[in-house]
């Protein structure tokens, strides 16, 4: 997937929760990544309109992307795999060249959650000819929700899931909940500077706009695209934490929130979701019961 | 008594009946669209094909849901963080 994993368990269980996470990773990353040539995901990019036969995994992970396409009115949306390549990000990240020559780019909505048939019953999904998907925005948070459900489930313990920087909760907390720094990059010590949130439960996911940069010519990119226009999006915010319920609705609500600029802070508080937004002039604002800034830090 | 059981009977055959044909027009659909030039497939089935069999492409089951709120929010903490979020 591309991140850096942590797995935060009791030490009696910690080994088996971390071979069912890395397991977890594992199947995710077959299934949906879009820089492996064999996975599902980039046979089924590649599939030019044929239905395409899924495995159950693989299946569960789009349901999840056009779920979070309709929760977010298509801000969240998989079809921008086409408009991924047109800004230039073809590459695992590591790989990518930070400079880019200059080429012309202009807004071109990408084709639409819509478009892709899914149909669960035959386990099959079909895309028009040219369309592409990138499940970059649900695939790691789902990953998440699930490697802590399941190890869980297997060792009867709380565990706390970290995906580079996609968090989820399994089974109970510790006292007081599970303690996590709230940063723009997901990399580095924990015990670095900035505030600190405890949570219990769901999810909690941070997308930012900081970190997945490069130029082409003399234009900064990053890879959260606006499908309205096919390009990065551009806005007040540069990065947004979000808890929920789950992780794939944390980082739904956060990635929705980047997209949809000005109008995230009423869509966020509309739906009751505690969120921390960091302008692109690093002035914080919070919703649904985040904690406050002062408090926190 | 026994009419009655019958014809609920009947109407538990129908409603069988009924939903292995919607499955089967789906399955006929989808082999009718994979018929078709395959730059023109697509467009079809995305824009014209009705939900006759389960898809989440563009079903309107869960419209209106968005984003679950956490049971309870997030606490301001002074502790040690065991992790941290960040993007990546």
């Amino acid at each position: 997937l591309g991140s850096e994993a942590t797995v935060v368990a009791e030490a009696s269980v910690l080994d088996r929760a971390r071979e069912l996470v890395e397991a977890e990773i594992r199947a995710i990353d077959l299934a949906c990544s879009r820089f492996r040539a064999d996975s599902e995901l980039t046979a089924l990019n590649e599939s030019a309109g044929r239905p395409f036969r899924i495995s159950d995994l693989f299946a569960e992970a789009l349901e999840v992307a056009l779920r979070a396409a309709r929760q977010t009115a298509g801000a969240v949306d998989p079809t921008v795999g086409g408009a991924m390549l047109r800004i230039g990000y073809d590459d695992d990240f590591e790989s990518l060249p930070r400079q880019r020559p200059p080429s012309p780019m202009q807004a071109l909505a990408v084709p639409g959650w819509r478009l892709v048939r899914l149909d669960r019953m035959a386990g099959t999904v079909a895309l028009p000819p040219g369309v592409r998907l990138d499940l970059g925005a649900t695939a790691k948070a789902l990953a998440a929700d699930r490697a802590a459900a399941a190890a869980h489930r297997a060792t009867g313990e709380g565990v706390l899931v970290n995906l580079g920087g996609d968090l989820a909760a399994g089974g109970p907390s510790p006292d007081g909940g599970w303690t996590v720094l709230i940063a723009e990059d997901h990399r580095g010590d924990p015990d670095g500077p900035g505030p600190r949130v405890a949570f219990r439960s769901g999810g909690l996911a941070t997308s930012s706009t900081t970190v997945r940069r490069w130029r082409v010519g003399e234009l900064d990119r990053h890879h959260l695209v606006d499908p309205a226009t096919g390009l990065p999006a551009t806005g007040p915010w540069r990065t947004v934490s979000v808890a929920a319920a789950s992780c794939v609705d944390a980082n739904t609500a956060a990635t929705a929130a980047i997209v949809m600029g000005a109008a995230a802070e009423g869509w966020l508080s509309a739906r009751r979701l505690p969120a921390r937004l960091v302008g692109q002039d690093g002035g914080v604002v919070v919703t649904g019961g985040w904690p406050e800034e002062e408090a926190a830090a | 008594m026994e009419g009655q059981v019958r014809r609920l009977a009947a109407l538990k055959r129908l409603t069988r009946a009924s939903a292995a044909a919607a499955a089967l027009l789906g399955v006929l659909i989808y082999a009718g669209v994979s018929g078709l030039p395959a730059d023109v497939q697509g467009w079809v089935a995305a824009a014209a094909q009705p939900q006759l069999t389960p898809s989440t492409g563009d079903s309107s089951d869960d419209t209106g849901t968005a984003p679950a709120p956490p049971a309870q929010a997030p606490s301001s903490t002074g502790g040690p963080a065991q992790t941290r979020t960040g993007a990546s």
